[in-house]
């Protein structure tokens, strides 16, 4: 059984097919590249995975349980983490309290503790933050983690959205082009940082423009186009797949 | 943004306490115990419009349903003050549980509607509803708090009792924000879906919020009819409402500091200019616009600019 499966997965923004019958299946354990040109539905396909959309018609079973009808809070509490293309950053909280908010579990009852500010409340926050700090080592935003949020050059708050999703300990980490925006040192750190979240035991599907890195990261790389899946396989063979080709650069034969 | 925030609250409650023994004349005693009054609805309005980010405009019917539940229970189910207290303000909240739930299935403009609605209902009921409320006659002669032999009825005692609930309830606030409630709430305020992917149930979080706000508003409501001894239903008006907002608009939004100093300028501010008499509301509007325009933050906003050391500005400040 695939960790992830898209089945017959559409979605239609009236006329237009974002996502078109799409089948594909993500095993546990890989990096996988997803690319394609502009508008082929990597993003929306992400959406569709974490909840934030809800698909037109198929599925999509995630360890053999359908996402479709879930809402996001509940995909996310299942394992499954994403960045967003545009960095979501909350105004107001600070880099340590971004990762602090996917780190929390929020039972209505713990509320009660917190207010009568009692020592299980005081500990479970201390076991918080020490567990936060960690992942800001691990994403290199320790020294930052009491800036605002909302102050971090572009790269870093990149960064920032990856330690958010890892605070939520995933089973499967959505990368939606993490390194567009990044300086090259922050491509090397992303790069190492992608390895490590897989050498963790977390399965990564990685949307990338950025050619070298899902070259270089990747084990499989799946293509789209138009909302279709138009080649799979390593990142060689999809290299010099003729149906790629055209997608990204067009016909040769006919006209343009 | 850990304790400083604590400090700054507890330091303006002192300094709150501090102009007392120069307050002697009844005057300046009621308004004092109206700006400590309207800071609690202030603080209570600031979880949902601070953190939340969302306009309420219910709040009279929070402050209403505590006023009235409090006088019911002290005047006919003989309870005790303190239980009284507790009680409206559970109502209150058990209102703004049950108003949460239909509202926060809407977004923006419809959200406020529903919320501006709710007090319109609060204000009908109380108004129309003669057996129970009495209507425009309101409800006469609320007792004086008792807390076993001791009984608030001098203006200045019912000053620290209101501080200190106003203290209680701020320190509870900060808890609330400081938790990880708190920072979802923020977090729900920046971006609702990132929150969301982020495994925080925004409608849950919302629950929470309205709940804990509307618990606060009740027991401003049910100091207020112990005050006053006389409530009635143009008490709890869309005026009450609008007033709350900006109390936290022109503090800040977001701070509880901020809140605590917009209630004690709105309060003060129309008794400083009654001389202008007509003119005060056209000054009052200009005001608020110029709030609006340049402190959106709030003078608790401005406070922190002008605090930031010189040169001190971060790098990275400047990216867009």
């Amino acid at each position: 059984m695939s960790l992830l499966e898209a089945a017959a997965l559409s979605k239609h923004f009236g006329g237009l097919a974002a996502v078109d019958r799409l089948d594909l299946r993500v095993e546990a354990g890989e990096i996988r590249g997803l690319i394609g040109p502009n508008g082929s539905g990597k993003t929306t396909f992400l959406n569709l995975v974490s909840g934030v959309l809800p698909p037109s018609s198929g599925r999509v079973v995630f360890r053999g349980q359908c996402l479709v009808g879930r809402p996001p809070h509940a995909i996310a509490r299942m394992g499954i983490a994403r960045t967003y293309q545009v960095p979501r950053i909350f105004r107001g909280l600070t880099v340590l309290e971004h990762v602090l908010v996917a780190r929390a579990t929020y039972q209505p009852l713990s509320l009660v503790p917190i207010l009568l500010g009692t020592r299980g409340a005081r500990q479970e926050e201390a076991r918080l933050r020490a567990e936060a700090e960690e992942i800001l080592q691990l994403v290199r935003l320790w020294d930052a983690r009491d800036q605002p949020g909302e102050i971090l050059p572009h790269g870093l708050k990149r960064l920032l959205e990856v330690g958010r999703a890892l605070a939520l300990a995933p089973v499967l980490v959505l990368l939606d082009e993490p390194a567009a925006g990044m300086i090259e040192r922050e491509v090397l750190l992303l790069m190492r940082l992608i390895q490590k979240i897989r050498s963790q035991g977390a399965t990564v599907l990685l949307v990338e423009h950025n050619m070298p890195l899902v070259m270089s990261v990747a084990d499989r790389v799946t293509v789209l186009d138009f909302g279709r899946k138009i080649a799979e396989g390593s990142p060689e063979e999809v290299q010099r797949d003729p149906a790629v080709l055209e997608a990204y650069l067009g016909r040769g034969d006919g006209p343009a | 943004m850990r304790s400083p925030r604590l400090v700054w609250s507890v330091t303006a409650a002192l300094a709150l306490l501090l102009p007392l023994p120069f307050a002697r004349s009844d005057y300046v005693l009621f308004l004092l115990v109206m700006c400590a009054n309207h800071a609690l609805l202030a603080v209570s309005l600031n979880v949902v419009f601070g953190y939340l980010g969302l306009i309420a405009l219910g709040h009279a019917g929070f402050y209403g349903i505590g006023a009235y539940v409090s006088a019911a229970l002290t005047m006919w189910a003989g309870l005790p003050f303190a239980l009284a207290l507790l009680g409206a303000a559970l109502a209150a909240a058990l209102s703004g549980l049950a108003l949460a739930i239909p509202a926060l299935r809407v977004r923006g403009h419809y959200f406020v509607l529903i919320t501006l609605g709710f007090g319109e209902i609060v204000r009908l009921i109380l108004l129309n509803w003669k057996s129970v409320t009495r209507g425009t006659d309101g409800v006469v002669g609320v007792p004086a708090p008792a807390f076993g032999p001791l009984t608030i009825s001098s203006k200045m005692g019912f000053y620290y009792l209101t501080l200190l609930v106003a203290v209680l309830a701020i320190l509870l606030t900060e808890r609330l924000r400081r938790s990880k409630f708190g920072r979802a709430l923020i977090a729900i305020r920046g971006s609702e879906m990132a929150a969301a992917t982020s495994g925080v149930d925004p409608a849950l979080a919302k629950l929470l919020a309205f709940t804990f706000s509307a618990w606060i508003a009740g027991s401003a409501g049910s100091l207020y009819a112990h005050f006053y001894t006389f409530i009635s239903p143009e008490v709890f008006t869309i005026d009450i409402s609008v007033a709350a907002l900006l109390m936290v608009l022109l503090g800040g939004a977001g701070s509880n500091l901020g809140a605590v100093v917009g209630a004690g300028l709105l309060t003060l501010l129309p008794e400083a200019l009654r001389f202008l008499k007509e003119l005060y509301l056209i000054l009052y509007g200009a005001g608020i616009v110029l709030v609006m325009v340049f402190m959106p933050d709030g003078l608790v906003g401005i406070a922190r600019r002008l605090g930031r050391p010189r040169g001190a500005v971060r790098a990275g400040e400047a990216v867009p």
